[in-house]
């Protein structure tokens, strides 16, 4: 007799962590869920002396999750004292049902059309830090209620908003606004700081007139009395 | 008194529309025309860009369309021509973001005390086309002398004749006198 069935997928390729240039990855693969939660604890629980603490991207692929679902995947970290800081999805439930939970969202592969506005979004505690260590390119945009390091450039037409600072280890080429909350004593500084638009609070700025600026040193803009100005970034003498 | 909407358009990309629709909205302005373009690329926006008001952009039609703001605060005023304003297209969103309908409304409101609207199409035939060409009057289709530029344009009239937006008006960009007069083309 003829089996018709598939051969199941071995656990270890439907499981996978993974420590990669973003962090530790968690990938779920195919299949039913309830299942793979199994493994994914028993994954979890067999990992935890070694991840113990650690916060990992959860990337789900095209895998439909409910707010329920995500919410039980996320009680199995926390049993194991992990954390998911962000979530990898392709598809809208997921990400929604991750936004309802407040799990950061991160884009997921190439094919995928929302990647060209792809929102890095966190919305825990107020002055809480992202941290993005990736090219913000035009279309692309990251939002978050803390203050948001980036290590990577920021292109023209990328945006970036916080409502604490945004400090941007690389090029600024795009529109910021920090303290987009209304906090005007919010700051911006990168290692050459051009922006398409620069906003802190109520203030805006735009670059001055006339192309590239001889400047090539990193800078950091501010609001005074006389509105935003633009300094060398020297936090020695502040 | 209210305004002509014209929408450039052209199927194939990279044949002119953007510089086509910036052109002619600072020539219309020159001549006392109170103009207003719009970008209806979102997600892809150049208007802006090629106008070089990319950095005075606050608000944009998203906003508009959703709310954020009035569509007054999205009108960027280009300093260098009286009566010439831009309303720029969203970079961080897609063409789903606007519906036809929204578009039909947006063109009623801007054209209140104005002479032009010109709306500048994306490449495509999808709904960002549609979205461009919804609260249209009159179209412009700006096509090249290459086949692909050519075929395009010929599917762009089909779809504008069915979309009941009358017969569009052709501009030939990047003619070449020379294979004009050997009879080529």
């Amino acid at each position: 007799m003829l089996m018709a069935r598939k051969p199941k997928p071995e656990p270890e390729d439907r499981i996978s962590l993974k420590g990669t240039k973003e962090g530790l990855v968690v990938t779920v693969g195919e299949g039913e869920l309830l299942p793979l939660m199994n493994e994914l604890a028993r994954h979890l629980q067999h990992k935890a002396p070694f991840f113990g603490g650690a916060q990992a991207i959860l990337d789900t692929g095209p895998r439909e999750l409910t707010t329920e679902d995500v919410g039980r995947i996320r009680e199995l970290f926390s049993a194991n004292r992990m954390e998911i800081c962000a979530i990898r999805t392709t598809v809208q439930e997921t990400a929604q049902a991750a936004g309802a939970l407040h799990i950061p969202v991160v884009a997921g592969s190439t094919e995928d059309p929302s990647l060209l506005t792809s929102e890095i979004q966190s919305d825990h505690e107020p002055r809480e830090a992202l941290f993005v260590k990736r090219t913000i390119r035009s279309g692309q945009n990251v939002q978050c209620p803390g203050h948001v390091t980036i290590v990577g450039d920021v292109n023209p037409g990328a945006e970036v908003v916080a409502s604490g600072d945004i400090i941007i280890w690389g090029k600024l080429r795009g529109t910021v606004h920090a303290g987009a909350q209304g906090d005007d004593t919010a700051m911006v500084c990168a290692l050459l700081l051009e922006p398409t638009q620069l906003r802190i609070g109520n203030h805006i700025a735009r670059s001055p007139e006339g192309g590239e600026r001889d400047s090539n040193i990193p800078e950091i803009a501010q609001v005074d009395k006389r509105g935003i100005v633009v300094k060398p970034w020297n936090m020695i003498k502040q | 008194m209210t305004a002509r909407v014209i929408t450039i358009t052209s199927g194939k990309g990279g044949v002119g529309k953007t510089t086509g629709v910036a052109n002619l909205g600072v020539s219309l302005a020159l001549e006392g025309k109170r103009v207003v373009v719009l970008d209806a690329d979102i997600g892809l926006r150049n208007l802006d860009v090629v106008m070089g008001l990319e950095n005075r952009i606050v608000y944009d039609i998203v906003d508009v369309v959703e709310g954020n703001c009035r569509l007054q605060q999205a009108l960027i005023r280009d300093k260098r021509v009286p009566q010439l304003y831009l309303l720029p297209a969203a970079q961080t969103r897609d063409k789903t973001a606007v519906s036809p309908d929204q578009m039909v409304d947006l063109c009623q409101e801007l054209r209140h005390d104005r002479d032009i609207v010109l709306i500048d199409s994306p490449a495509g035939i999808e709904q960002g086309f549609r979205n461009a060409i919804a609260g249209a009057d009159e179209t412009v289709i700006i096509t090249t002398p290459e086949v692909a530029a050519v075929r395009d344009a010929d599917r762009i009239i089909g779809l504008i004749e069915a979309a009941e937006k009358g017969t569009p008006k052709l501009i030939v960009n990047r003619i070449k006198p020379k294979t004009v007069r050997r009879g080529i083309c």
